[in-house]
């Protein structure tokens, strides 16, 4: 893993209120209460100012996994 | 040597009885926290119009307050700028209306504009714009919304947000040695349409049973095709592309930085997204007006609601340079520079 996806799944996990360990490749973002159209939002906060990218919102709030979060992002770089 | 200029002479803004707060929202949607809401979109409490009360009627209600203030009289405002989304009727114009209903000469021009979030700035560029060129003395500019009317109940993120009110402006010719309001930056993008839009009602897609039928979204909010539907996501993703370009531009055109500015008024979204972009354009947080507790956000009233409260504390002297800066729907954006002389 990068200094920058640490430093994003860091970020990440303090936004959606949970351990860094839990956001394991099949960590389903709906499991934290605050994935929801904030939590979908400060996550486009988040890859703009970690990766410079902006991704689709449909795509965003599609994704139903970390796994699939990470996918989006590096398919956007 | 002295010139006529447009300044903004007074505003006074009218947010209609109701209200909708976080706690209310919190007991009916059972997975939300009333404090949570307040941390994340800056919002309290919403003005929400009444069943009978429209754009119109909030857009009067701060035209008459304006008027009773002693700042003008109905007889020499000598055009009415009307912006809103919510109107009364498809016809006739609202402006008509609010033209009669405020008292003002049957020789006054009036028209509505049809603008959100960005409808402010543009009302002041048309007003400068008539006023610098000889065409009127006084603009009445009424910024008057109802979003509210559009939101599906069971809307969450939508209904979390917006909140109805109107504000009244006047702007006036005087005699001052720099401009006074002004340079500008506008800016259209119609690719964003479909992101922040209520599809169905006007005559594109007339309203039928299939227009009404309820769908639920992936994260759980409900709406029909009348209903307001708004792309969060998306529109994140537009302002801070576009808004902080915009704001470069402006300095570009008016030789500053960002010192030379004294406040920045963003039309007032919600408060994750204001901070995110003062962070992101590197705004002092003390030069960086946040003003939607008590009022949600009000669509094309936002600014000119933080203005009347910035100038109520004292917080603008006459000699202050406000950046303001207008974004959303459309899409649509705009952004000048004002200094705003004493009433």
């Amino acid at each position: 893993m990068t200094d920058r996806q640490k430093a994003f799944r860091s970020a990440f996990a303090k936004e959606m209120e949970v351990h860094e360990d839990e956001l394991e490749p099949d960590f389903v973002l709906e499991s934290s209460p605050l994935w929801d159209s904030m939590g979908v939002m400060t996550t486009i906060a988040l890859i703009d100012k970690h990766y410079g990218i902006t991704v689709p919102g449909e795509g965003l709030t599609a994704c139903k996994t970390y796994a699939e979060l990470t996918k989006l992002i590096e398919e956007g770089i | 040597m002295s010139e006529t200029k447009a300044a903004i002479r007074s505003i006074v803004s009218f947010l209609p009885e109701g209200r909708l707060t976080n706690e209310q929202l919190a007991q009916e949607y059972r997975d939300w926290d009333a404090e949570k809401i307040l941390q994340k979109t800056g919002i309290r409490v919403r003005a929400i119009a009444g069943p009978a009360e429209t754009s119109v009627d909030l857009g009067v209600k701060a035209g008459e307050k304006l008027l009773s203030s002693g700042a003008c009289s109905p007889e020499d405002v000598d055009f009415l700028l009307f912006c809103t989304q919510s109107p009364d009727y498809f016809l006739p114009t609202s402006a008509c209306i609010v033209q009669d209903r405020l008292g003002l000469r049957t020789d006054c021009g009036a028209f509505d504009f049809n603008l959100g979030c960005s409808g402010f700035v543009y009302g002041l560029y048309a007003a400068k714009g008539f006023i610098e060129s000889g065409l009127a003395q006084n603009v009445l500019l009424i910024t008057a919304e109802t979003y509210s009317k559009f939101i599906h109940p069971r809307d969450k993120s939508a209904r979390t947000i917006f909140g109805d009110g109107a504000a009244a402006t006047l702007v006036s010719a005087v005699d001052a040695g720099a401009e006074l309001i002004g340079p500008f930056v506008l800016g259209t993008d119609g690719r964003g349409a479909r992101n922040l839009i209520v599809p169905a009602g006007g005559m594109r897609t007339r309203p039928t049973d299939q227009t009404k039928a309820e769908q639920t979204d992936a994260l759980g909010s409900v709406r029909s095709e009348e209903n307001l539907y708004m792309n969060g996501p998306e529109i994140f993703n537009f302002t801070i592309q576009a808004v902080p370009r915009a704001v470069q531009q402006l300095l570009d055109r008016a030789h500053l930085s960002l010192d030379g500015v004294d406040h920045f008024v963003f039309h007032q979204a919600n408060k994750y997204m204001l901070d995110y972009l003062r962070k992101k354009i590197g705004i002092p947080q003390e030069k960086f007006c946040i003003n939607l507790e008590l009022c949600g956000n009000t669509v094309s009233a936002t600014i000119p609601m933080a203005l009347e409260g910035m100038r109520a504390s004292g917080a603008v002297r006459p000699d202050n340079r406000l950046m303001l800066v207008g974004f959303g729907v459309g899409y649509s954006w705009g952004a000048c520079l004002v200094k705003i002389p004493e009433e």
